[in-house]
């Protein structure tokens, strides 16, 4: 029942949709590979630094603490994706996805080393020659040297990359960076090389609940089998990279590369039939009547993904870049002083995310009489640092009485937009 | 085989290889999300320590990787261990 698997050995063709699809590869690839080395202002645009805790995406540095931002960009991605399907079909499958992508390159490579399909298809059976032999090492070579490559150019986005070549070059990268290079291009080499077609069959979930974002007027690959004028020239079968039949109807493996249809008008224009045996089209247009394009799905996709979108941008607007931390000290619950008022210690932890150094007042609100003691009046912070200061509050005895809630206010002395406030509890007896 | 024409194009991977696969991945997913959230809210530099070490960087690389590892290894045990009972007792018919 299960037979082993067997390679596809995808027949290469040429066409509209094969341009497109190599467009895409040099877009999204020149954005992996290049992005790392964009500067601004003085420092890599786009850095994930892990070991420092901050996250720069060109003017906006990100701290842990807004996290939830990182979520919500993730949700607003995945909307997008189900937008995008409800609309276009497999789109992402077919163009988009690193998957395709990568397997996209690698086919490209194993094409230089080892020749067209059927070449590769006679070196496969065939014996073990010198000339195979030195294919497929070339094939290796290729494919190892460029998966490393990938690798180098994904812990570039997490370590400074201007760096990281002669730093792991002379050692001085540590073990972590090495590990993440390898580990990131042995799966490269192992998604887009070996396992290719399988991960969309087997391991990707979108592949399989796509389905569900679907309607009668979802863009999809389909053969007009009404038409009845194949040839049965098989090449549509033989571009397959899933290795499916389109004309069998549509199926999940289908990633909607659309290599078929490029495989498929040539062949109708030699014939003299009108191209697009194999096209793009809807199951409306398929069952004789008018695509629409607005319909409740899209729209409602489309509302919810504005609203997303909009939240987004007013959080990130009015996101104020700093946040405190309010700890009591733990050694002494309160302090009687020789005229009869109490203080209490507290250190607040003071986390400057702008990119400019800002100089903090800490003032209390909601306890009547208190003051504020420290060693300076204004707490110096550098740009996108964290400093801990230590401030007394005082209150005088006739206000000091048990445990009272009130909030201590940081405001930044030049810039008074930067305040953020914090609960705290101060105890008297 | 894989006839020159295409047509006699069979291929599935194994269930076992089927599932092998579908646990690894699925796990690397969960335990990637899971560390991303985990170490939002807990800086592995400050643990026992209210100042931040000298050393802090290489710490926190070691312990995101460890930490990467450790969710990967438990989310493989609970996807195996679901995918195990799901197939035996599809077996045995229970």
């Amino acid at each position: 029942m299960y037979a082993a698997h067997e390679k596809v050995y995808p027949r290469e063709v040429s066409g509209r949709f094969a341009t497109l699809r190599w467009v895409a590869v040099f877009v999204l690839l020149g954005l992996f590979y290049g992005l790392p080395w964009v500067q601004w202002d003085g420092r890599q645009a786009v850095l994930f630094d892990l070991p420092e805790r901050k996250f720069y995406i060109f003017a906006l540095t990100f701290f842990p603490q807004d996290f939830y931002l990182l979520t919500w960009l993730l949700i607003i991605a995945a909307l997008t994706l189900f937008f995008v399907t409800a609309l276009g079909g497999r789109l992402w499958c077919g163009y988009a996805c690193p998957q395709t992508v990568w397997t996209e390159v690698f086919v490209w490579m194993e094409r230089i080393a080892e020749g067209n399909w059927t070449h590769r298809i006679k070196l496969d059976r065939g014996g073990l020659t010198a000339q195979k032999l030195r294919r497929k090492v070339l094939k290796q070579v290729m494919w190892i040297s460029f998966s490393l490559f990938t690798g180098f150019a994904f812990v570039g986005f997490f370590v400074p990359v201007r760096n990281l070549l002669p730093s792991l070059l002379a050692g001085g990268v540590g073990f972590w960076a090495w590990f993440w290079i390898l580990f990131y291009g042995f799966a490269t080499y192992g998604n887009a090389g070996f396992m290719r077609e399988q991960v969309c069959k087997y391991m990707c979930p979108y592949a399989r609940f796509q389905s569900a974002m679907f309607d009668r007027d979802t863009l999809l690959i389909s053969y007009d089998a009404a038409r009845g004028d194949c040839i049965d020239c098989m090449i549509c079968v033989q571009a397959c990279p899933t290795g499916i039949d389109i004309r069998k109807g549509l199926q999940y493996e289908c990633i909607a590369c659309a290599a078929c249809i490029d495989a498929c008008d040539p062949v109708m224009d030699k014939i003299g039939h009108p191209r697009g045996l194999v096209r793009y089209s809807t199951q409306a247009e398929m069952d004789g009547r008018k695509s629409r394009f607005l319909r409740p799905r899209v729209i409602m996709y489309g509302a919810l993904l504005s609203l997303l979108i909009g939240g987004f941008a007013v959080a990130l607007s009015l996101r104020v870049p700093v946040t405190v931390d309010v700890l009591r000290d733990r050694n002494t619950l309160y302090r009687e002083l020789p005229d009869g008022s109490v203080e209490d210690v507290y250190s607040i932890r003071i986390i400057n995310k702008d990119q400019s150094p800002h100089d903090f007042r800490v003032t209390t609100t909601g306890l009547a009489g208190a003051s504020v003691d420290s060693d300076m009046t204004l707490h110096p912070v550098p740009a996108e640092a964290v400093r801990t200061v230590v401030v007394r509050v005082r209150v005088p005895p006739d206000h000091a009485h048990g445990g009272q809630d009130f909030q201590v206010l940081v405001q930044a002395a030049d810039a008074p937009r930067i305040a953020v406030r914090s609960r705290a509890r101060f105890f008297a007896d | 085989m894989n006839s020159v024409d295409g047509r006699e194009r069979l291929r599935d991977w194994s269930p076992v290889r089927q599932t092998i696969m579908v646990v690894a991945w699925c796990s690397f997913v969960a335990a990637s999300v899971e560390t991303m959230g985990f170490f939002a809210y807990l800086d592995p530099a400050t643990v026992g320590c209210t100042q931040l070490p000298p050393e802090a960087p290489a710490i926190r690389h070691a312990a995101y990787a460890i930490g990467f590892f450790f969710f990967w290894m438990s989310t493989v045990v609970a996807a195996s261990l679901t995918a195990y009972l799901l197939c035996s007792s599809r077996r045995t018919g229970h």
